[in-house]
């Protein structure tokens, strides 16, 4: 780094800058930059410093070289090269500002050097003259003139010592910004990530503590709290360089745009600091106070906050949390005890559960399998005594101890609950008692009749029944789907009072009949003529319509892969497409999505034999101990949806033989027993 | 759910307690995986008897935008299978800057259970990426793949996904699931077993 060959820093007038590089550059006068610049009005300068990126600017610093002919620093983004100026690019820094100084000192002694050997002769003889003319001027001069300009002097003076002070005042504040500027930057580049929250306010100078308390009283979930201590210890959650206010709370940007255009200006400070030392302490209890409460980003004004709030409060401050080595290995002793603390009392309790579950679940069982209330009753009665013996007995099997009731009370409970039982027994059986699922095991398997026909354990495949799909609204239907996916439009289907609207920009299909009714179930199984299919394709209001219906989540708007199944599933009910191949192996391109189609049993294991072993129809179902019924309808609503791979060269995956027992099949079988497979 | 305060590890800490911990059960165990706020937290909580054990810290960067807390080591639960049995759930922590997580955990393991969050930017660039870096573990074993908030967030649909996989010559069931429905995140689990083994019966 260049060093100033003499300690007289050079006299700049700052011209055209925008207020972030004037703050910038007072804080670099006033400190380290002391000894090379010192900052006056431009009559005085020696040099001129000026934003060339500012409105204006070029037009500013013709006029003045062209009046003064001082050079000059220009700090832009691009390069400029002007006579007698040196560039400074942008972002400043302090080593450019010291090397300009240098140079601009070079360049202010040269222009010196050159007046003195070659325009001060013709200056002396101007003074000459000009005194010669002066002189002649004061001779006719009346005395109100000269009193005249001495009152218009010492006004002067007035004024100027009040603008002096003025403009101490406000380098002292812009000072004291420029320093948190600085500040402010260096966080920013030691962080790589940080979120911020920007507010937003529209406040008058000097109130914006105030209204930030009121509000945050009126609305505490604005409020940013931290669950670490560190956030505690912060004054104020939203710290000042993560508020954007119009008035400049936030720290200028040390890095400005093309322009050069910032839209902050800055604030007077005094009062602020005046209100915050105040209002400080009240905000911090405030805030302790709001710490521990959740809030959400629905709460949040839009008004006040430019970007999402997080989900939970959240320390704003803290990076990560610091552990001790001791720490770290209290917490690892910590975690194996707990484990193994958790595993030995587990298995207390999840035996004591089971037991007690058991328990339940064979009440329960009995009660759906009983055929006769009177029976579930019975065997209600038994596991009530059975659970009496149990509370009787003080040393029982779930540790009962004393202080339990004597043993002649707890039968008198029992007989009254008996009683109890036997009453209700003879009154109608609520439905509440025996309905406690959406589906019964009763109506799931009426269901799955509908879907997958009868049970066909003594048919061969062969001769299963056959149906035509060109005679059913599914053929249309496919069609009809195909078709609105490469032209993407929207169809309506009428068969028929059912009416179908297909819509594959939202993947979804509104149907005017529910699809799990009988009534859909028989509409499709029934063979239709195709004059009585009607297929248009919807104009923009209908579309809009149906669009509201579908968005709205209607019940009878579906994906158009579970229309395709369950439709499919209903039409076949069991019986094969003419001209299938049984003996033809196959395979499955993907899987279907089977969490959202209609559930039917086996179907993921169905699905698994489908998609690993290229088998042929007739070989799945004699290998697999499953319904044959099941193994077709799937067939069926796969090969509708096109999931049937029928080349075997396509097949992925590599073909698996069934019968080969891999380890773990019995662990496997339990743990599908266990989800309920 | 069983939060474990425990505060940042060096990264060899991290590997030292997570392997001793894992040691001990090295089978039978099902991993979940995918990244930040998917649900592979929320998805084991559902299946697991037992009060889930959590590694969940504050988050400090991007993960913050999308939850509060994330996962710094794993997740563990397990479902009991009778008296003497068990099947352990492990859960990876989300951010890649865990990822060192992954290979311990994914020793043993049965299957991989790859969650993708459907309303993140590129669901496909997660896909690509997390079946890249497991991409050992998917040829020798198996993987089902489950994507979340798919009810809200349409696009892409299932059929997306499986054009992906099939340009990742990967094929494997894939599902829309919400990590909080057991009967969504049973049927994942069951796909996974009857892929290992299409013969088993219940």
């Amino acid at each position: 780094m260049l060093t100033p060959r003499n300690k007289q820093p050079i006299k700049v007038g700052i011209l055209e800058i925008s207020a972030q590089n004037k703050a910038l550059l007072k804080f670099f006068f006033s400190d380290s930059g002391k000894s090379y610049f010192k900052e006056v009005n431009a009559d005085q300068a020696s040099c001129f410093i000026i934003d060339y990126d500012s409105p204006g600017a070029k037009e500013s610093w013709e006029t003045t070289f062209k009046e003064s002919q001082k050079p000059g620093i220009i700090i832009s983004i691009k390069e400029v090269d002007l006579p007698s100026t040196i560039w400074v690019a942008k972002p400043l820094s302090v080593k450019a500002l010291m090397d300009a100084s240098i140079t601009i000192k070079d360049i202010i002694d040269t222009e010196n050097s050159i007046k003195e050997t070659i325009i001060t002769p013709i200056e002396k003889e101007l003074e000459e003259n000009h005194g010669e003319i002066a002189e002649e001027v004061t001779q006719h001069e009346t005395t109100p003139l000269e009193t005249e300009i001495d009152i218009v002097e010492v006004d002067n003076i007035e004024e100027k010592n009040e603008a002096v002070e003025a403009v101490e005042a406000v380098e002292a504040v812009e000072a004291v910004e420029a320093v948190e500027a600085v500040e402010a930057v260096e966080a920013v580049e030691q962080e790589s990530i940080q979120e911020t929250i920007t507010a937003e306010y529209q406040i008058e100078d000097g109130e914006i503590v105030e209204n930030i308390i009121e509000t945050i009283k009126e609305k505490p979930e604005l409020v940013l709290a931290g669950t670490s201590e560190a956030a505690s210890s912060t004054s104020f959650a939203v710290s000042s360089d993560q508020i954007d206010v119009n008035h400049g709370l936030r720290a200028p940007d040390l890095f400005l745009d093309d322009k050069g255009i910032s839209s902050t200006t800055p604030i007077d400070k005094t009062e602020i600091d005046k209100g915050s030392k105040n209002e400080g302490d009240e905000i911090d209890s405030l805030l302790e106070s709001l710490i521990s409460e959740e809030k959400t980003d629905s709460s949040l004004p839009v008004k006040l906050f430019k970007s999402e709030a997080p989900e939970k409060n959240h320390n704003v401050v803290e990076i990560t949390p610091k552990i001790t080595l001791e720490d770290f290995d209290l917490v690892q002793e910590t975690v194996a005890t707990e484990l193994k603390n958790d595993v030995q009392s587990n298995e207390e309790e999840t035996e004591k559960y089971n037991d007690d579950k058991e328990t339940i679940d064979e009440s329960v069982t009995k009660v759906f399998e009983a055929n006769d209330s009177t029976d579930a009753i019975d065997t209600l009665i038994n596991d009530l005594q059975t659970n009496a013996n149990i509370i009787n007995n003080p040393k029982g099997k779930n540790g009962l101890t004393s202080s339990k009731p004597s043993k002649k009370s707890a039968e008198d409970e029992l007989q009254n609950l008996l009683e109890e039982i036997r009453h209700e027994a003879n009154e109608p059986s609520s439905k509440s008692r025996v309905q406690r699922k959406t589906y019964l095991p009763t109506m799931a398997d009426e269901r799955w009749k509908l879907i997958c026909g009868e049970n066909k354990k003594k048919h061969n495949l062969q001769s299963l029944c056959t149906i035509t799909p060109h005679e059913y609204i599914l053929s249309s239907l496919l069609e009809t789907i195909k078709q609105t996916k490469e032209t993407n439009t929207v169809s309506r289907v009428k068969f028929k009072d059912i009416i179908v609207v297909i819509d594959p920009s939202t993947d979804s299909v509104y149907c005017n009949e529910s699809i799990f009714s009988d009534y859909y179930a028989t509409i499709c199984h029934a063979p239709i003529s195709k004059n009585d299919i009607k297929i248009h394709q919807l104009d923009e209001s209908e579309i809009r319509l149906y669009r509201n219906k579908i968005e709205a989540r209607d019940e009878n708007a579906h994906l158009i892969e579970s229309f395709i199944w369950t439709t499919s599933l209903v039409t076949y009910r069991g019986y094969l497409p003419i001209a299938t191949d049984i003996n033809k192996k196959v395979g499955l391109k993907y899987w279907p999505n089977l969490t959202r189609l209609e559930n039917m049993p086996h179907s993921i294991q169905i699905a698994a034999v489908f998609h690993k072993c290229s088998k042929s129809l007739s070989e799945i179902t004699n290998e697999l101990d499953i319904p044959k019924k099941y193994i077709i309808a799937f067939y069926n609503a796969a090969l509708s949806l096109g999931l049937i791979e029928q080349d075997e060269r396509k097949h992925l995956s590599a073909s698996k033989n069934t019968d080969d027992k891999p380890k773990n099949r019995g662990f496997f079988s339990r743990i599908l027993q266990k989800l309920g497979a | 759910m069983i939060n474990l305060k425990t505060e940042a590890f060096s990264h060899v800490s991290y590997k030292n307690w997570a392997h001793n911990m894992v040691n001990n059960r090295q089978h039978k165990k099902i991993l979940f995986t995918g990244p930040v706020g998917v649900g592979k937290t929320t998805a084991i909580q559902t299946m697991s008897d037992v009060d889930v054990i959590t590694t969940d810290e504050d988050a400090s960067d991007m993960t913050k935008k999308r939850k509060s807390q994330t996962t710094v080591t794993m997740d563990y639960g397990y479902m009991n299978i009778g008296e003497k049995e068990r099947i352990h759930l492990y859960g990876t922590p989300g951010q890649e800057r865990f990822d060192f997580m992954w290979d311990i955990l994914k020793n043993g393991a049965l299957g991989l259970v790859l969650l993708i969050d459907n309303s993140r930017k590129n669901p496909q660039q997660d896909l690509k990426f997390y079946t890249e870096s497991f991409k050992d573990f998917i040829a020798s074993g198996e993987l089902v793949i489950g994507i979340t908030k798919a009810d809200e967030n349409t696009n892409p649909t299932i059929d997306d996904y499986r054009q992906w996989l099939t340009k990742l010559s990967i094929n494997a069931p894939i599902f829309s699931i919400d990590s909080r429905e057991k009967t969504d995140v049973s049927s994942l689990i069951q796909a996974l077993l009857y892929s290992m083994d299409p013969g088993v019966a219940a």
